[in-house]
């Protein structure tokens, strides 16, 4: 028997014998320990189901017929036991036992082995059968691994959509003008969608796409989303938060992570849409009465790359009317696959996009189920459409305030001046208007106070400094190009500064807060102003109609280079 | 198909696969430690074989450039088909890389 290797190497395998025959079962058991396995044995099918329980054996033999339980039940037994652990069972059979051998493979039998025995095919039947449990028993471990890994993710996951509920969505405010559609795993994806209005109800929106997954993602999603909508709530543009999260995720993000993002603004005073494209792909403004389509295109770096002032954004402004949807997406729903594996593609958005009485956010949809066929939500998608609808019950979402002032009226006066090279860095109004709420506690009042301080300022810098023309404004195209222009001048702006003071005095229910804007510019001839208001000539005098409406008063002096309005207010 | 890389004095020349994706992460990280192992400075993407990049490819790519010392010159993308080039037109990557 030389030639017969022991079972394991390192450790003594232990058999459990089963025969009702006292001679066959001392056979097997002496042959077995010969071959160095560890021997017990019982007499039929229940005493081996309670050995078996007993002494976790690592393979057994089993007879066929036997008294009160035979093989055949007590395989079916100890399978059931095992649940998904694995022992090899190996039939002993002889006689007439072999017309049993379907039955044994259906209980859960191995492999069988006749009598009489012959020890090198018994000890390589058994050696086999040891190989293989011992490399099932490795695999279900794996398999335990990898199903509490998967777990484990889930649970992150769940992490994940937990604090992108909490921190990333606790801003949003729900606006009539902003439809979304994301998949629930599109948050795992790193995709964001923020809205906010600011104090003056513009409209602010961004949708953010990170590189990373789950809760990578999440938490930098964190940080940008508190910029939003901090810096929404101050009244800040777009561009300034735009720079003010690039800045934040450059500094944070490693070196392969950044943030592809589109910021937009819709101004409902204006009708002007600004937006600042950084890296997702192209979005598009549909006019729903002419089914003209504009193609926006990435003009900027992802955000998170460089410093903001090598990203030195670039903002598009265009005038739009209450026909315009603006389509933004990540690029989940342009890489979409049909059945053979080709994309959705941005024609396919395109096509959608029709002058039909359906909406047209649902054909894209329904058109992109359709497309995917039955392999739909393999792909996280993330579709949202900007109306720019200027219904003013759409816009009429500030959440009402109580309008008391809690803070004593008082005596003060606060005054700042801005040289060019501050006018070309920074707007200044959402700091000054904020240290005023400071001063005097105007919570209630603060948007139109916002608003009057905005327009005055914006009039003295684009007409005063810039000296920049209304009437290009007149026609959309006009529009865009007086933004260029204005971005063009400021950046060459070498002289001049605009000061702006605010003086408060109370009086018997509460207070008078006069605001003044002065500039250095070349002035301007405000009764030609004033006809143009009277005579309805829209563009120019918006802003200035809007003040009328909101102040008491407000004059001109010093040839149109001192703007002064009086807000009053009352408790009462 | 996988990355390949070779370095021809101070040239790094990577080939990008078909699908250069998050599934190209590991190799790629090698082929950038053998800027660590030698005087490259110069390091060339050639990505004809390339038809689909996905944003962690681009973040490989900022990965390379930022070990490059982020220069744009030190690194050019070159043999970029258009489906490729659409993409790093997205990301405004002609900023960062000299694109061919």
């Amino acid at each position: 028997m030389g030639s017969i290797q022991q079972p394991s190497a390192s450790t003594i395998s232990k058999a459990l014998v089963v025969d009702d025959s006292m001679s066959q079962r001392l056979l097997l058991s002496h042959m077995l320990e010969k071959l160095g396995y560890d021997v017990v044995s019982a007499k039929d099918g229940e005493e081996a189901l309670a050995k078996f329980n007993e002494q976790r054996p690592d393979i057994i033999f089993m007879d066929i017929e036997m008294p009160k339980m035979n093989g055949i039940e007590a395989t079916r037994a100890i399978r059931k036991v095992l649940d998904e652990d694995f022992i090899p069972i190996i039939f002993v059979t002889g006689g007439t036992s072999e017309r049993y051998l379907e039955d044994c493979v259906a209980a859960g039998g191995d492999d069988f082995i006749k009598k009489p025995f012959n020890p090198t095919i018994l000890s390589a039947k058994a050696q086999s059968l040891l190989r293989i449990k011992q490399l099932y028993n490795e695999q279900i471990v794996q398999k335990r691994e990898i199903e509490a890994f998967k777990a484990e993710e889930d649970r992150e996951h769940e992490i994940a959509a937990i604090l992108n509920e909490s921190i990333v969505m606790a801003g949003y405010m729900e606006s009539p003008n902003v439809h979304h559609f994301l998949t629930p795993m599109s948050l795992f994806n790193g995709d964001i969608l923020l809205c906010a209005y600011t104090p003056a109800n513009k409209l602010n929106l961004l949708l953010g796409d990170f590189t990373g997954h789950g809760i990578i993602a999440s938490v930098a999603a964190a940080p940008a989303s508190e910029i939003f909508y901090g810096m929404t709530a101050k009244g800040f543009g777009i561009r300034e938060i735009t720079e003010e999260i690039n800045t934040k995720l450059n500094r944070l993000l490693p070196a392969h992570m950044f943030l592809a993002a589109t910021l937009a603004c819709l101004d409902p005073e204006t009708h002007n849409l600004s937006t600042i494209t950084c890296g997702l792909p192209d979005h598009f403004l549909f006019n729903k009465e002419t089914g003209e389509i504009k193609t926006l295109l990435s003009n900027n770096l992802p955000l998170g790359i460089v410093s903001s002032q090598e990203l030195a954004p670039i903002e598009k402004h265009i005038e739009v009317t209450s026909q315009h949807r603006l389509f933004l997406f990540t690029d989940g729903i342009v890489e979409a696959e049909n059945s053979s594996g080709e994309p959705f593609g941005f024609e396919g958005i395109k096509s959608c996009l029709g002058p039909t009485g359906t909406s047209s956010f649902d054909l894209v949809l329904e058109s992109l189920q359709a497309h995917q066929g039955n392999q739909s939500q393999q792909d996280d998608i993330t579709l949202v459409r900007l109306t720019c609808d200027f219904d003013p019950e759409k816009w009429n979402t500030q959440e009402p305030q109580d309008s008391r002032v809690e803070m004593e009226p008082s005596n003060w006066k606060l005054s700042s001046t801005m040289d060019y090279n501050t006018l070309k860095r920074l707007n200044p109004v959402p700091a000054m208007v904020n240290s005023l709420m400071e001063i005097q506690g105007l919570l209630p009042f603060r948007e139109s106070i916002f608003l009057v301080t905005t327009e005055l300022f914006a009039n003295s810098l684009d007409h005063g400094l810039l000296g920049l023309d209304s009437s290009l404004k007149k026609s959309p195209d006009g529009f865009a190009q007086f933004f260029e222009l204005r971005q063009q001048r400021l950046d060459q702006l070498s002289k001049g500064n605009i000061k702006l003071f605010f003086s408060h005095v109370p009086h018997k229910t509460g207070g008078e807060l006069t605001i003044q804007v002065h500039d250095t510019g070349c002035g301007f001839d405000e009764n030609q102003v004033l006809t143009d208001i009277k005579n309805n000539d829209g563009f120019s005098g918006r802003g200035i109609q809007l003040i009328r409406q909101i102040c008491t008063s407000l004059e001109y002096s010093n040839d149109g280079r001192r703007a002064t309005a009086v807000f009053t207010w009352s408790n009462e | 198909m996988s990355i390949t890389f070779s370095t021809s004095g101070s040239k790094l020349t990577i080939n990008t696969p078909e699908r250069f994706d998050f599934g190209s992460h590991k190799e790629f990280r090698s082929a950038i430690d053998a800027i660590n192992a030698s005087n490259i400075n110069h390091a060339c993407i050639d990505m004809r074989m390339t038809g689909y990049v996905d944003s962690s490819a681009l973040g490989m790519l900022l990965m390379l450039k930022n070990k490059m010392g982020n220069s744009k010159e030190a690194v050019s993308l070159i043999n970029t088909r258009p489906e490729v080039k659409k993409i790093l037109d997205i990301a405004n990557f002609g900023q960062l890389f000299s694109l061919s």
